[in-house]
């Protein structure tokens, strides 16, 4: 089981069939393609920066000042967070969408996850691009720790499909898990590190934002892109196990719920 | 394929399929977590206690009312239900034709589609590149393959899910209801295409009820009843079984013919008079049907039992590259149940056709032995093999018998008293 959902390579052509088909759907017939995928976030950055700097005179602790040094570190924690609400808010239908894959053909269900979460990383990739070509002409130049980013983003594949294979499986028989992953995704947008550095709250909240998973994403980005240093090691590694282990348990769930699926849907 | 031939293609052991009914589908959850305290559901069995087995190359006919667990029993084969209790083995790749285009999705090309079906069924990139010319020539849609599939006609969406399904090199095909798809040229052509794995030797899972087809192409045969095999052996014995049975319960329950008891004038395809017809690459037409009782014709006929003579006279246009097809007639119920026929193929009787490929044919019956009743005249166009259906019609007229004596039964058989 564990290489059915872990190594799906043997599925690759499927996969990569079901991630065209993912990012293709997005922007096929609309006049700007794939601009959009750089248009939204670069119109809620500006957004952002508008009311938070300009309305609420945000600083970013530690150091960096300026509205376009701002501008970089939001969209650094933007990039990691829509990629988690995108997969938050589709996970719930991932099954449940598919019916005639559940009841009418024979399925590997358990890679729909990993669908989601490579067209996620290819629309997180173009944006990753656009920041670091914004910090280079904002800094004259990138740090060579940059190399380091897909180490950081390392642990967040487990966990977003950790995310897909327990809330997939649980969708289906709950239909209201829709409604619960939009509400939880609308207020993590605030209770993570996207507009603010953890180091800026008092020590005392600090523990529970670490908790958070998306925080040690968003940080390590914004450490090895923004702040040319190595990522930091002994934290990565223990996200990376955590992670791993969430991904573990869930895909057990989902191979456990799968076959009531038919029965269901 | 290295199995041996001993091992059967398939090999169902005690197969069982229980369906759990839910009220809602939090209630299927709890079952998956509390399932050994509680019981959330209630219980319906579709198959109970299965056992068969289909050797490699066999063909095996399927046949029981709907509801009788054929379809359960085809999706348990192709895997896309999972047994509640026993075991069923498949040895080869399955090709099913039960859901055509059931992973087609709407928004993407043909193309895209083909592949990704393709890709549902097991096949790389490089084996879906290879054989995909075939694949859209075989389909017959190559100027729409770039179209979305939304924008295709039913016809369309079925011949390329068609094609696709049979161009994998499936080694156990399993067909549900019918043995062609689509119309026209492409029901021939996809008739055609299962005869030929047929003929190569695969192995064949064909459920239907149409009892003529079944006995025709299968060697064996396979009754459902109520979830549970009531017979199984040659395909003869079990359709004249099966179809005792059916004759036994009443009449009106029967299933299968949808046209059943329509009237004479709900007939969509009755054909009155000749038609001038171009030939159709690829098929068959009925153009023309004259039933004659004594010198009159119409299509609401009187005769009288023992009398008079009916004669069906049938004008058929067809593809001249083709052979040339074979016509049957006879007499219906009106519930469809037929009760006599003659056939030129099993008649071996030659038709002339001209090079047009037009042709004529007339059938005549002396001294019509039905005894009174009303009766239909249905004539259907086979293909040269007596199976595949080109066109039918089920009332061609209307012949109500009289009778002069109070002989009982159906019909009067030739028949001599000894002193």
């Amino acid at each position: 089981m564990h290489h059915d959902y872990f190594l799906p390579w043997h599925q690759r052509t499927l996969i990569w069939q079901f991630v065209r088909r993912e990012v293709l759907t997005r922007y096929r017939g609309s006049l700007l393609g794939l601009g959009w995928a750089f248009l939204t976030p670069l119109l809620m950055l500006s957004v952002y920066t508008f009311v938070f700097r300009g309305i609420f005179n945000a600083r970013w602790s530690g150091g960096a000042t300026g509205d376009f040094e701002f501008a970089l570190q939001v969209y650094a924690g933007l990039i990691v967070f829509s990629l988690f609400a995108e997969v938050t808010t589709r996970a719930p239908r991932l099954v449940l969408d598919e019916p005639n894959l559940v009841k009418k053909v024979v399925f590997p269900l358990e890679i729909l996850p990993w669908v989601a979460v490579l067209a996620g990383l290819i629309h997180l990739a173009l944006n990753l691009a656009a920041l670091l070509a914004a910090a280079a002409i904002a800094r004259g130049g990138l740090s060579l720790s940059v190399l380091a980013l897909p180490l950081v983003l390392a642990p967040f594949v487990p966990l977003l499909l950790a995310l897909g294979w327990f809330l997939g499986a649980l969708g289906v028989f709950v239909r209201d898990m829709q409604q619960v992953t939009a509400l939880l995704v609308s207020l993590l947008m605030f209770l993570s590190p996207v507009f603010y550095p953890v180091s800026s709250l008092p020590s005392r909240w600090q523990p529970w934002l670490e908790a958070n998973p998306l925080t040690p994403v968003i940080e390590q980005l914004r450490r090895v892109a923004l702040d040319g240093l190595w990522p930091a090691w002994p934290q990565l590694a223990l996200h990376l196990a955590i992670a791993s282990a969430l991904a573990w348990a869930a895909a057990r769930w989902f191979a456990a719920t799968r076959k009531g699926f038919a029965d269901v849907l | 394929m290295f199995s041996s031939p001993a091992t059967p293609a398939i090999r169902a052991e005690a197969l069982s399929k229980c369906y759990h009914l839910y009220e809602r589908p939090t209630d299927r959850l709890r079952q998956l977590l509390w399932g050994r305290r509680h019981c959330y559901y209630r219980e319906f069995w579709a198959l109970r206690e299965a056992n068969f087995e289909v050797a490699h190359g066999e063909v095996l006919g399927i046949v029981g009312r709907n509801g009788a667990g054929k379809s359960t029993l085809l999706q348990l084969v192709c895997g896309t239900l999972t047994p509640s209790g026993g075991t069923i083995a498949v040895n080869g790749r399955v090709a099913a034709l039960l859901e055509l285009g059931a992973g087609f999705n709407q928004e993407f090309s043909g193309r895209e589609n083909v592949f990704l079906a393709a890709s549902i069924l097991g096949l790389s990139t490089a084996e879906i590149k290879a054989r995909f010319e075939h694949i859209v020539d075989f389909s017959g849609i190559r100027e729409f393959i770039d179209q979305p599939v939304k924008t295709y006609s039913s016809g369309m969406y079925v011949r390329l899910a068609f094609s696709v399904a049979t161009n994998v090199d499936p080694d156990v095909l399993l067909i549900d209801e019918a043995l062609s798809v689509g119309d026209g040229e492409f029901a021939r052509k996809s008739f055609d295409r299962i005869m030929e794995f047929k003929k190569a030797g695969k192995t064949i899972l064909f459920c239907s009820h149409s009892l003529y087809q079944v006995e025709a192409i299968c060697s064996r045969a396979l009754w459902l009843d109520h979830g549970q095999i009531r017979a199984q052996g040659g395909a003869a014995e079990v359709v004249r079984a099966y179809n005792d049975y059916l004759t036994a319960v009443a009449p009106p329950d029967r299933e299968g013919n949808s046209t059943a008891a329509a009237p004479p004038e709900a007939e969509a395809t009755r054909i009155d008079e000749e038609m001038k017809v171009e030939p159709a690459r690829g098929v068959a037409r009925l153009t023309g049907i004259k039933v004659t009782v004594d010198g009159h014709s119409g299509h609401s006929l009187e005769a009288v039992s023992g009398k008079s003579e009916v004669s069906i006279d049938v004008a058929f246009i067809s593809d001249p590259s083709l052979p040339c097809p074979s016509v049957a007639a006879g007499f219906m119920w009106q519930d469809t149940r037929v009760v006599c026929s003659a056939s030129t193929h099993w008649d071996r009787v030659p038709i002339e056709r001209a090079p047009d490929g037009s042709g004529e044919v007339g059938l005549v019956f002396p001294r019509l032995p039905l005894l009174k009743g009303s009766y239909w005249v249905a004539v259907y166009l086979f293909c040269e093999n007596g199976i595949h259906v080109y066109d039918c019609t089920n009332v061609a007229a209307e012949v109500k018998v009289s009778q002069t004596n109070l002989e009982q039964g159906i019909v009067s058989l030739p028949h001599a008293w000894k002193r």
